[in-house]
């Protein structure tokens, strides 16, 4: 399709005067907010060539440059021949693992999720591929999918808020107010309603003390008399300080459209519909917080509208510049990691994520919210169907290259085999300090180099189901010693084991207008909160002699139990769970260097029926993912740890749970299978 | 677990891996259509010849650019059940009593259908619209609870205390012993 005058002649318009033209749905520029990190400085990537201008390219060859802060269509071929990288901005953007295939025979390898993952990138549809009602959003970033390009666009044009492009819909709030506290304590109604009379008690007594003393406020009152006053004096100030914020947050979740349209809302209080507000804030912020107001919260409810969008600006270009420019390297190894190069140097490991987004964003303008908001300003709906943009990313290092000598090292930490609960059902000590990481790591001129290292989780005592039907506690460790990675698994299938609790198999969803229970699909996959997340890596020892690969159930794989990686007394089942959006990165990227065969999607046509209540509910999963696999494998290691409490060894019988009554006789011999032992999931 | 042989589609070199890679990226995207519309249903006997491949129901390559608007292709969803005549709902539609067929627009979602019959436990299923798709559904009878998985064995009450029981009549009284006391 050819692109219109119209649309070309926008490239030429500085984006200074593009700003200073257009009509804001921001109440002003707003002022940043104090809490708004300096930025750090620009990134050397040595001279930038201006390349042509081919202003009627069709749209396979177009990408954008900007030279002197205007834009300027330019041939691809050329930019990468220039040396420049495409970041693709398209809406049918995906990570590698989902890109499109095509077998030797040019047909394409069906990836399933693909379509799910497109729909629900861009607001369109649900975990199922069903529609999204109007003017529903996702709000998936914090489970490894962001939002497309024409979703931040319509954010930045104020739709989807309260306002409706119509004005800042959130000029009304005081974000000063919001600043002005750290947390807001939430109690039940009750205990608020008690501690609201107690501080508008105690206020009115200070401002009493206070017209005694002839004092101008309550703060001089405070300063001129006991300790005790100044307690009572901070106490009232700090509640009525709270107060304030909270009647400024609850204005901030509506002008932002982030309460339920049926919720029911009483002001003052933070009841379920303001929790699920807030939840919902969170997801479209990317905060890992709890349902609360804590730090991280509030000072994201205190930023203005286009500062957040800005920032989410910055992390969806942040997944779009690592997957066009193949680079994994984010400084989570530390600024001690260090190599020796060809030349005999001792170069550091950078931090190429963040070196390549500042390189990106300071070229194209994006690097503040004006910025930004002139960007989306100069955009009609259709460019986000094939504008990709060329930038100079500074060099790879020298150990990069298409077949890197790759390998896994997970360090299990601190591992604690006793039991939860002691002889007389007391909670036993399970406080762990040094946590399970995994480290990828590659071999260049005989050094091992870590290329990231990123918090993880091992197994714990989980509940399990028995063959008695009684749930009941049961060690599922983490395998120790040398494993590979063999396949790795796009929009992968967990295959829930007989083990699995069936009160986690059902859920409600609405039906054709109607409420009803069906299978949790949402656990088995494939999807984003599914059991694997949005891709694994399968642990296996390697079979010998023609023998198979030994399967234990362990994975490595995207999770969005967030607070299973992230809670220091939280475990999987076995599992080494890493966040969707790493594990994507990781995959993407490992894929990206290694040997692979494509296998693609693998069918299952699995089906079991369980009862649950009384009614019985048939899982059918039809296909187990899209696969690839290593050849050869990737050498994975996972180092013992740290074995703390009195038991040495995993405890392999099952624990009955205090507080559950039990049929007579004995208890259950757990299952053997790999999937019963880790939780990894039936296989074949 | 290795893969079966024969399902390596493409075996590629690391360069065949980058250039794959390069097309695919460069390529647009098989967007997904999730319609809503119509259903349409018939009784099918012959549902058994359904079942068509993902071959012949596979898109072509993406073009670039999104290619114009199309109503999807339809998927034929066949339901029988043993035994059959059970009814078939979806949401609060009735679709009627198996064995049907159901149309629906290709990769509009799935369809959670819930199939009863007198004296059978109800059956939660799911059929898939990516692909024609065949649910044969076995319902199971009240009386055989305990053959499904997930059925809970009772609690043995305790011998000679059960909390749901009325409490037992008082014995009546016993007249005054003339033996003397055992020893």
């Amino acid at each position: 399709m050819a692109p219109s005058v119209h649309r070309l002649a926008l490239f030429a318009v500085p984006l200074a005067a593009a700003l200073a033209g257009c009509s804001s749905s921001y109440a002003t520029a707003a002022p940043p907010s104090p809490a708004a990190p300096a930025a750090p400085p620009p990134v050397d990537v040595g001279p930038i060539a201006a390349l042509t201008a081919h202003p009627d390219l069709p749209a396979e060859r177009r990408t954008v440059q900007v030279v002197g802060g205007a834009e300027r269509v330019v041939d691809a071929e050329e930019a990468v021949r220039g040396g420049f990288t495409l970041v693709d901005l398209r809406d049918q953007w995906t990570p590698y693992i989902f890109t499109e295939i095509a077998d030797p025979a040019g047909a394409p390898m069906i990836n399933r999720y693909r379509s799910i993952f497109l729909g629900l990138a861009a607001d369109r549809s649900d975990a199922d591929g069903q529609p999204l009602p109007a003017r529903e959003h996702n709000y998936l970033e914090l489970f490894g999918i962001p939002p497309t390009l024409s979703v931040l666009a319509a954010r930045f044009r104020g739709e989807g808020a309260g306002g409706q492009g119509g004005g800042d819909p959130c000029a009304a709030v005081d974000l000063a107010r919001i600043r002005a506290v750290t947390s807001i304590p939430l109690r039940e109604a009750k205990s608020e309603l008690k501690e609201r009379a107690r501080i508008d008690a105690l206020a009115r007594k200070l401002e009493g003390l206070r017209e005694q003393a002839h004092a101008a406020t309550i703060a001089e009152l405070a300063s001129t008399e006991s300790a005790k006053l100044t307690d009572e004096v901070n106490a009232v100030t700090k509640a009525l300080a709270a107060r304030a914020a909270f009647a400024e947050v609850e204005k901030r979740l509506r002008c932002e459209g982030l309460f339920a349209p049926r919720a029911r809302h009483a002001t003052g209080r933070f009841d379920d519909a303001m929790r699920e507000a807030v939840i919902r804030f969170q997801r479209k912020h990317k905060l890992y917080d709890a349902a609360a107001l804590r730090p991280d919260t509030l000072a994201a409810l205190g930023r203005s509208l286009l500062e957040n969008d800005h920032a989410a600006l910055v992390r969806v270009l942040t997944e779009r510049v690592v997957a066009a420019a193949n680079l994994l390297e984010d400084g989570s190894v530390g600024t001690a990691a260090t190599y020796q190069g060809a030349s005999g140097q001792t170069l550091p490991v950078r931090n190429l994520v963040d070196e390549s987004l500042r390189a990106a964003l300071a070229q194209l303008g994006l690097d503040t919210p004006e910025g930004a908001l002139a960007f989306f300003r100069r955009r009609s709906p259709e460019d986000f169907s094939w504008l990709r943009v060329a930038v100079k990313l500074p060099p790879p290092p020298e150990y990069h290259s298409p077949s890197m000598d790759l390998s896994v090292e997970i360090d299990r930490g601190d591992v604690i085999y006793d039991p939860l609960f002691d002889e007389k059902g007391r909670p036993t000590n399970q406080t762990r300090r040094r946590f399970p990481m995994i480290t990828l790591r590659t071999k260049y001129r005989e050094q091992i180099i870590p290329l990231l290292r990123w918090r993880t989780t091992i197994g714990g005592w989980r509940s399990d189901l028995a063959s008695n039907g009684y749930e009941y506690y049961r060690y599922k460790g983490s395998d120790v010693g040398p494993r590979v990675w063999r396949n790795v698994v796009a929009g992968p299938v967990w295959i829930a084991p007989n083990s699995t609790p069936v009160r986690s198999l059902v859920k409600y969803k609405v039906v054709q207008g109607a409420s009803q229970q069906v299978v949790n699909y949402d656990e088995v996959g494939p999807g984003y909160l599914s059991a694997y997340g949005l891709v694994a890596a399968y642990n296996v020892v390697p079979g010998k002699d023609g023998k198979p690969d030994w399967d234990n159930g362990v994975r490595v794989h995207g999770s969005s139990e967030i607070l299973s990686i992230r809670n220091p007394n939280a475990y999987s089942h076995g599992c080494h769970r890493l966040m969707n959006h790493l594990a994507v990165r990781l995959f993407s990227f490992v894929l990206q260097h290694r040997p692979v065969v494509i296998t693609g999607d693998r069918t299952l046509n699995f089906t079991r029926q369980f009862l649950w209540k009384e009614d019985v509910y048939e899982m059918r999963l039809p296909s187990r993912g899209f696969w690839y696999e290593f050849d050869p494998p990737i050498p994975v290691n996972v180092l013992e740890g740290n074995i703390l409490g009195k038991a040495k060894k995993p405890i392999t019988i099952y624990v009955p749970k205090p507080e559950v009554e039990y049929p007579p006789g004995p208890i259950p011999i757990p299952q053997g299978s790999p999937e019963a032992r880790a939780g990894g999931g039936g296989d074949e | 677990m290795r893969p079966a042989g024969g399902l390596r589609a493409a075996v590629l070199s690391v360069a065949a891996s980058v250039a794959i890679g390069v097309a695919g990226s460069g390529c647009g995207t098989r967007s997904a259509v999730p319609g809503d519309g119509p259903i349409a249903i018939s009784n099918a006997a012959d549902a058994g010849a359904l079942g068509g491949s993902l071959a012949t129901l596979a898109r072509p390559p993406s073009a670039v650019l999104p290619v114009p608007k199309r109503p999807p292709p339809k998927v034929r969803l066949a339901v029988r059940s043993t035994p059959s005549k059970a009814s078939v709902t979806w949401g609060k539609k009735a679709l009627g009593l198996t064995p049907l067929m159901i149309e629906r627009p290709q990769d509009s979602g799935p369809v959670d259908l819930v199939v009863r019959a007198n004296g059978y436990f109800p059956v939660h299923v799911r059929a898939y619209s990516f692909r024609n798709d065949v649910l044969a559904v076995k319902l199971t009878r009240l009386s055989e609870r305990m053959t499904l998985f997930g059925a809970k064995k009772e609690l043995a009450p305790v011998e000679g205390i059960d909390p749901l029981a009325p409490p037992p009549p008082s014995p009546p009284a016993a007249p005054p012993s003339t033996s003397p006391p055992p020893g």
